[in-house]
């Protein structure tokens, strides 16, 4: 028995041993350290911090970088999207991409965000189509952890880290000073990350490092790289699906969002024009982008043609692949000004907002065709429910923590029946309803008379209406006067096309009110 | 489940061991051993247990049929239904696939939909070897050297039990049933020697058959890219890579058995000692050497009936030997090489042609490591690229120093130390004790970058 425990207790203690000390050291960035960023952050100047101390940790970290500043604006997307940084003196712009991302973290990332208004540029690569592409594990399970606690491969690389820099053994990373910067490491920072989640080479930091332009390019076309466009016969549509998703999740949360595609140099580009199988994905994949974008309401970049950003063949570090920091903040300009040019509309209210096709006979509401009327990229929600009255609006608005969009409209009121109480809920309800929607430009209509009610009460409604929007600072379209009944639908409840093109005039001409 | 997997390491096995010695009742203990090796299994896909669960079934309920009526009808019905299930997802790929491309070039059809098919199923891990134990019980059965099992329990156990599952031994019926009547108390040298055992065998899996397998990819994964000495160490390489790897598998198995008190047959002893190819069928994968001896090569009538059909028997043999390892013409093209070389060793021997030992060792050396060149590589293509390489058609090329010194070392240990599972290891003292514990440390931690087993896909 006593040989049994000294053969058991040797094994163990020395896996203990290789355990701790790959704990420790880390060496390939395993487990997620947030106080070193937070020394980075706490440095006068700011420090970056080398990729040594993120290694695999790449979400908790870009989540990090997002939570710990005032984000309105952030990049996702692949290596090719990192050197997309702030603008000098931004504090509101965060990088989250990751190397090996894949639209399924692309959703595990956005889900972990707050839901709060925020402008989001994704950066789709071409191969995230490609069914066989497989993209970086960012939740490793126990086994993983303690598989790489207990490696020999890890504790080779922690001795070679010890020996090259002993004192990590007390201080497992120091403020170090490489070339002109500040990087919180321990002593090789083959890469860096600023504290906007943007990416620094180690030839930016110290020319006299590796710079990939050094090497001819030789990398193989046909496998492009790590063979990630490897056996592409088909977009894949669970992939397509996933990106939906993400795209749905933004417009649920009213976000901005810009999509495009990073730039290929050259050689990539002719050999996607040549290619017989890579080739025709690669041109489905640019015809799809902009459809699925658009259907809601995201404007749709292409810079496969880095000419189109503009960049040249030069601005491509590694001939061809990721772009410098020059190319990038180039895409970053067009970027911003494509986010500029792109609304948010969201409606609140019931089935008329909501614009049944059976109900009004009619292809769009007053919902889309005032989107349309503004001749702008517009991401509509209509948030309208059928029935609806406005304790249902207050309901959903305060399930939802409110709404944020650039321009609200808002209708709600007829189902709440019995009208004989004009000073009842109807107005509590509307001040509430607008205390929860979070837009500068706010437009309220109010309903008309379908004959179904007591005129006079149904007057006072619709004043009653226009009231509690003025005194919210939101404008009120009159549909009131303006609505005959020639414009009722065959229920003679609803608006008839007609109808609807009246209040999307009527809401149209308002002047637009800045509040909030 | 893999021995060489963290969960098998620090779950499935001390939970396997603890409830084991924790209970009392034999029977119990049984059970406990046949419901966790249906976990072991069950790991990989939950449908392999049902697999098994049927093989189980058809083998009990044949044996059962048998020893009623010896007929040859309930015989071939039996190993037909067991085999049947082998043949759906071993071979059926193999077959269907070939059919269909034969089809396709007659006809200009293509198939894709049934190549897809094909193409699916799923080859469920370890169905060779129960499937061959299920067969060899069947005809002990028949043949009258063997009672049926009347206790499903015992049947169940004797398919299922977890060390030998996966990769064999293949164990026969006759040299398990005993062990299995008897109750096995708690033995602190017993347990000890077993895990000494399994130590010693995932060190060697871990440790020197993927330190091998590292250098073997890099060259034999782009066989046209070979010149003849990078050839001759791939193809060496690879021979000590597939020998460590699969005897590292079978010394887990025994020493994992050893602990629960079951003795499994050995499978290796040395093999590159041999001094001919009929010795070295003697010494490697004895279990199935063995099986293909008493249950194919002397039922197709062995050396009795004079020595073409004996050639002819011994090709048949080694041919469908060669198959059951994995359906590919590759395999086959192995299987028949082995066959040439036992018959051509018996008529060197009939002409009383012997070499001297150290030679013969040598050249059985080398026509045994050639050999390997069908087994590792699958197409005609990559074996042509290597076997021209290997006769200086490409040129000498450079020399591969760490492989030829992993090789030089290898040769020096095999030829001087013996297998492992023949090491008195109850003997040991603490300091050797503790030497192996930290050997098994090594062998744990260096499971990360570790291969699967080679035999996992047979």
């Amino acid at each position: 028995m006593a040989r049994l425990v000294v053969f058991l207790g040797t094994a163990l203690v020395l896996l203990a041993a290789l355990a701790t000390l790959n704990w420790w050291i880390d060496p390939f960035g395993e487990f997620w350290k947030p106080s070193a960023v937070q020394e980075a952050r706490a440095a006068r100047p700011q420090c970056l911090v080398s990729h040594e101390l993120i290694g695999g940790e790449y979400l908790p970290f870009k989540l990090d970088v997002f939570r710990s500043r005032p984000t309105r604006t952030f990049v996702t997307g692949s290596s090719r999207v990192l050197k997309i940084g702030s603008w000098p003196g931004e504090r509101t712009f965060a990088n989250l991409g990751m190397p090996v991302i894949s639209p399924e973290i692309v959703l595990k990332e956005l889900r972990a965000l707050p839901a709060r208004p925020e402008t989001l540029y994704l950066g789709v690569e071409a191969f995230w189509l490609n069914p066989h592409f497989r993209g970086f594990d960012v939740s490793p399970g126990l086994e993983r952890h303690a598989r790489y606690l207990l490696s020999r491969s890890a504790f080779d690389e922690s001795v070679r880290i010890v020996r090259r820099a002993p004192y990590v053994l007390l201080h497992r990373w120091r403020k170090e000073r490489v070339g002109s910067s500040c990087v919180v490491g321990r002593s090789r920072p083959a890469l860096a990350w600023r504290l906007d989640g943007s990416r620094v080479w180690s030839f930016e930091l110290d020319p006299h490092t590796y710079h990939p332009a050094v090497d001819p390019f030789t990398t193989d076309l046909r496998n492009l790289r790590t063979g990630i466009y490897d056996d592409w016969t088909e977009l894949s549509p669970a992939r397509v699906r996933t990106l939906e998703r993400v795209l749905a999740l933004a417009h649920a949360r009213g976000w901005h969002v810009v999509g495009f595609t990073p730039p290929d140099g050259e050689r990539y580009l002719r050999f996607f024009a040549a290619s017989p199988v890579i080739g025709p994905r690669w041109r489905a994949f640019g015809r799809l982008m902009p459809k699925l974008f658009g259907r809601y309401g995201y404007r749709w970049l292409d810079f496969r043609d880095a000419r189109s950003i503009p960049c040249r063949q030069s601005d491509f570090v590694d001939g061809g692949y990721h772009t410098d920091a020059a190319c990038s903040m180039r895409m970053r300009r067009r970027l911003d000004a494509a986010a500029r040019r792109q609304l948010t509309l969201v409606a609140l209210g019931d089935s008329i907002p909501a614009a049944r096709p059976r109900e009004c006979h009619c292809r769009a509401g007053f919902v889309a065709l005032f989107a349309r009327a503004l001749r702008r990229p517009v991401a509509v929600r209509n948030l309208a429910v059928p029935g609806a009255n406005s304790a249902d609006v207050l309901r959903l608005l305060r399930k939802r923590g409110g709404v944020h969009a650039d321009t609200a409209l808002v209708m709600v009121g007829h189902n709440d029946t019995p009208w004989l109480r004009p000073d009842g809920s109807l107005r509590r309800n509307l001040a509430a309803i607008l205390d929860l929607v979070h837009a500068p430009d706010v437009r309220v209509a109010n309903f008309y008379d379908d004959g179904h009610g007591d005129p006079a009460v149904v007057a006072e409604y619709a004043r009653a209406i226009c009231q509690v929007a003025r005194s919210h600072g939101a404008r009120c379209a009159d549909v009131y006067h303006a609505f005959t009944p020639r414009l009722l639908a065959a229920d003679h409840v609803h608006p008839n096309a007609e109808g609807q093109r009246l209040i999307a005039r009527l809401l149209y001409a308002l002047p637009s009110a800045r509040r909030k | 489940m893999l021995f060489n997997s963290f969960v098998f390491l620090f779950v499935f096995l001390p939970l396997v061991v603890v409830a084991y010695f924790a209970i009392p009742a034999h029977r119990a203990r049984l059970v406990l051993l046949v419901l966790a090796s249906y976990v072991f299994y069950a790991y990989a896909k939950w449908w392999f247990a049902l697999l098994m669960a049927a093989s189980t079934l058809v083998g009990y309920a044949g044996g059962r049929a048998l020893e009623r009526t010896r007929r040859k009808a309930v015989l071939a019905a039996t190993v037909a239904s067991l085999l049947a299930l082998l043949g759906a997802f071993k071979y059926a790929a193999f077959v269907g696939g070939n059919l269909t491309s034969f089809v396709g070039v007659i006809t200009a059809q293509g198939f894709p939909g049934l190549h897809g098919f094909l193409n699916g199923i799923v080859l469920p891990i370890g169905i060779s070897f129960y499937t061959f134990e299920g067969i060899s019980y069947a005809v002990d059965v028949y043949r009258g050297d063997l009672e049926a099992e009347r206790n499903p329990l015992r049947y169940a156990f004797f398919i299922s039990f977890f060390p030998h599952l996966i990769a064999g031994p293949i164990v026969r019926y006759g040299f398990l049933r005993p062990q299995l009547l008897r109750r096995h108390p708690f033995d602190a040298d017993r347990v000890r020697a077993g895990l000494l055992l399994f130590a010693l065998g995932l060190a060697k899996k871990t440790v020197v058959a993927d330190g091998f397998a590292t250098w073997v990819n890099r060259y034999l994964d782009d066989p046209s890219s070979l010149h003849a000495f990078e050839a001759w160490a791939a193809v060496v390489g690879f021979g000590f890579q597939i020998y460590f790897d699969f005897s590292a598998y079978s010394d887990m198995a025994l020493g994992l058995a050893q602990i629960f008190g079951i003795e499994l047959p050995w499978n290796f002893n040395r093999p590159y000692r041999a001094s001919s190819p009929i010795e070295f069928w003697r010494r490697w994968h004895v279990t199935l050497s063995t099986w293909l001896r008493d249950y194919l090569y002397i039922p197709l009538g062995g050396n009795r009936k004079g020595e073409r059909r004996r050639d002819a028997n011994l090709l048949a043999t080694m041919g469908l030997g060669g198959l059951w390892h994995g359906a590919s013409l590759n395999f086959v093209v192995w299987g028949l090489y082995q066959g040439v070389l036992l018959l051509t060793t018996h008529h060197l021997r009939k002409r009383a042609l012997r070499a001297p030992p150290a030679v013969a060792v040598a050249v059985t050396f080398v026509v045994v490591m050639f050999g390997w060149v069908f087994f590792r590589l699958h197409s005609a293509a990559a074996i042509g690229h290597a076997v021209a390489a290997m006769f200086l058609l490409h040129g000498l090329g450079q020399f591969p120093g760490h492989l030829t010194l992993l090789i030089v070392a290898a040769i020096a240990y095999t030829m001087v130390v013996p297998e492992e599972w023949t090491w008195d290891v109850r003997s040991f003292g603490f300091a050797r004790v503790a030497a192996v514990g930290a050997v098994l440390a090594v062998g744990v931690a260096s499971i990360y970058t570790s291969h699967p087993f080679i035999y996992f896909r047979f």
